[in-house]
């Protein structure tokens, strides 16, 4: 099931947010070993206290896979933390593209939930992700994350530019990411899951 | 840049209403060009206005002061829901109501307003937030096709409108839009007529990221369309051609 959450709705899902922190701090300062600020086994940081639209997949009850979204005409991440990846590009300011920052999954839950799991559970995270930006209107998505991320989101069926260069913070290659939001990206994700004999998530 | 953006459209050729009085003129031409009650414009949590709020408005006299004598920013429900959000809010959305709040939106008819609204959030670079919206008497299916596909345009709008409100109470003088080093080749070649197709070619980029750098180039410049940054681009003389 996908649960998207804002502001403080958040706060009627306590223990999937504390799920989602806890998953993010395993992912992110456990096992990529970012230099993020992890207090009791949690993960969050200046953007959480700013209510972002958080996506959140989960199986009875277990999250397997979280992200969150902010409007680039306020403070994020790629605007007060990571500019250097936008190289060129520059501050975006655009209220109809957005960031999604923290993006994570549950590697081990996911390959218990199917030998592809990986791609399955980032594809249904990514459906969700697009069919509701293009609810909202949203145009375009931008995101920093490190390199390897590329390739889960290109075998994902994602299609994606790179804004700037690859920039290395405390040894970790960094890229900035641009996705279009449109019916054939959203039809793409899809078709790619198809195509894979796996059971789709996202409903 | 959308289909269609009248509302931005709108909003980009009037930018030079900054007195209070130009702004209330343009809050009753824009209802009176998109045949709409009321517009009001509402900055919450504006560390760089003092107060933190900031309120335009062309809603009836006799409800303002019904509204701020009965402490109604206290129960607004729309004020109280769209707080807390990012996306756009339809009124009808709105979770029941309760207490108070019941009578809110029935006082609020009594006072001439419609049953119908749209607000935007707007999350600025302060932290702010400007909650835009609009207000309208209308039929339900009237009110379901008037926002399709028209929700981007009016957040864009949305955006707009924020910006020129921040100029206009002095918290952001109108600096000379910088473009990047990108974004003034993107330009050089929009005034020469190239598509965005064309300019992918030229620039060795996908035409995905060229749409990209017009939107963010529309955004600096506060203008809908590519044509309209041409011609600003142009008149101004902001870019070396």
């Amino acid at each position: 099931m996908l649960i998207i959450a804002q502001g403080e709705e958040i706060n009627s899902y306590p223990e999937l947010a504390d799920q989602m922190f806890r998953l993010r701090a395993r992912a992110f300062s456990d096992r990529r070993g970012w230099r993020v600020k992890v207090e009791e086994g949690r993960e969050r940081d200046y953007f959480d206290d700013l209510g972002p639209l958080y996506f959140c997949l989960t199986e009875n009850d277990h999250l397997l896979a979280s992200l969150r979204l902010l409007p680039s005409t306020g403070p994020h991440m790629l605007s007060d933390v990571f500019p250097e990846v936008m190289g060129d590009t520059g501050i975006v300011r655009h209220p109809l593209i957005w960031e999604s920052s923290r993006f994570c999954v549950d590697t081990e839950a996911a390959r218990t939930f199917s030998a592809d799991g990986i791609n399955v559970v980032t594809r249904s995270i990514l459906t969700g992700l697009f069919v509701t930006a293009r609810e909202v209107g949203l145009v375009n998505i931008i995101s920093v994350y490190d390199v390897f991320v590329e390739r889960i989101l290109r075998r994902a069926g994602c299609a994606f530019d790179r804004l700037g260069p690859v920039v290395s913070y405390d040894d970790l290659n960094t890229v900035g990411g641009l996705f279009e939001v449109s019916d054939t990206v959203i039809h793409q994700l899809k078709s790619v899951g198809s195509h894979c004999a796996a059971r789709s998530l996202a409903s | 840049m959308f289909t269609k953006c009248p509302m931005s459209q709108f909003m980009s050729n009037r930018t030079e209403a900054t007195t209070a009085k130009e702004i209330q003129e343009l809050f009753d031409d824009f209802c009176e060009a998109f045949e709409l009650s009321y517009l009001t414009y509402y900055a919450v949590d504006a560390p760089m206005i003092k107060g933190g709020t900031y309120l335009i408005t062309n809603y009836p006299e006799s409800w303002k002061r019904h509204y701020f004598e009965n402490g109604y920013q206290k129960i607004d429900p729309v004020l109280s829901f769209a707080r807390n959000r990012l996306t756009p809010l339809d009124w009808h959305d709105l979770p029941p109501l309760k207490g108070p709040a019941e009578v809110f939106f029935s006082d609020a008819r009594l006072h001439g307003l419609g049953s119908f609204g749209m607000t935007v959030p707007i999350r600025g670079q302060f932290g702010e937030l400007a909650l835009v919206s609009v207000n309208a008497e209308t039929s339900p299916p009237e009110w379901v096709e008037r926002w399709r596909g028209a929700i981007p345009d009016y957040t864009f709008f949305a955006y707009l409108l924020h910006m020129q409100v921040l100029r206009s109470i002095g918290t952001s003088d109108k600096p000379i839009p910088q473009l990047t080093r990108q974004e003034a080749e993107v330009m050089r070649w929009a005034v020469r007529g190239k598509s965005a197709w064309d300019t992918a070619r030229l620039m060795g980029l996908t035409e995905r990221t060229v749409h990209f750098y017009v939107r963010n180039i529309c955004a600096k410049l506060e203008v809908a369309t590519k044509t309209q940054a041409v011609a600003r681009v142009v008149r101004e003389h902001l870019i070396p051609l």
